[in-house]
């Protein structure tokens, strides 16, 4: 495999897409022999951790609670 | 519905709260608006609940009501005087209710101090709206490249393309 074709494929093993075996196999051979797809691919995954643990809030306790007066409500 | 029916109901709505004002603010950017957006997208699912099958993808459903409401709320707001763009972005900064969750923070990537929070969420306003809506139900919200493409009506196709250019973006922006 060559680093353009492991660039098309490295976005959607970072999001979590289910991959041929042989496609899988062809990957982790290349991310063996090339350093600098191996550089991308260790930079994709932190860069969406990274995302991840930033962009994740929490709603604020009024809103919950607001939320479940709804559903008590509906219930009663 | 049966009182085991609404139980039922609740327990698979309810714990999408969190994830829903995470988008809300992404759409908004306004605290207080968010929290308007979430609580109406509860409203409203619980008017449409008869909709829901117990067991299928009550997160997708609920997004796809937020975002309905969301679009609906800012096609009639166009019609109406807008507010200057900057004070809301001005009074995000501001708001005790964007903090961000640090007790989520992997112990391992502690390296990830303020300065470097403030980096990504800069990188990520940088992103065209669409790839960085792509990059949030991704990356985020964890939603599939199916979900994601449903929930905007594009073609997987677009969805995958987005969320590699916005990738690729926020790399060249926080790596170079």
């Amino acid at each position: 495999m060559k680093c353009e074709e492991f660039h098309s494929h490295i976005h959607d093993v970072v999001s979590g897409v289910v991959l041929e075996d042989h496609r899988l196999n062809q990957l982790n051979e290349h991310l063996d022999e090339c350093e600098s797809c191996r550089l991308i691919h260790e930079q994709m995954h932190s860069m969406k951790a990274s995302v991840r643990n930033v962009m994740r809030v929490q709603a604020p306790r009024e809103l919950k609670s607001t939320i479940s007066s709804l559903f008590d409500a509906d219930r009663n | 519905m049966t009182t085991e029916k609404h139980r039922q109901f609740e327990q698979e709505v309810l714990p999408h709260i969190d994830g829903l004002y995470g988008y809300a603010l992404h759409l908004t950017h306004d605290p207080e608006d968010a929290s308007d957006l979430v609580q109406e997208t509860y409203a409203r699912a619980l008017k449409a609940r008869h909709q829901y099958t117990p067991g299928t993808n009550s997160r997708a459903w609920l997004f796809a009501i937020l975002r309905n409401v969301f679009f609906n709320q800012k096609r009639a707001a166009a019609r109406k005087p807008t507010v200057n763009a900057g004070e809301w972005i001005d009074d995000l900064e501001d708001k005790e209710t964007f903090e961000i969750m640090k007790s989520q923070f992997n112990p391992e990537k502690k390296f990830l101090d303020d300065l470097m929070d403030l980096e990504i969420k800069n990188a990520i306003n940088l992103l065209p709206v669409s790839f960085r809506t792509a990059v949030i139900l991704c990356d985020v919200q964890g939603f599939s490249y199916t979900e994601i493409g449903e929930m905007l009506d594009i073609p997987i196709g677009t969805v995958r393309s987005r969320i590699h250019r916005g990738r690729a973006i926020l790399r060249h922006l926080l790596h170079n």
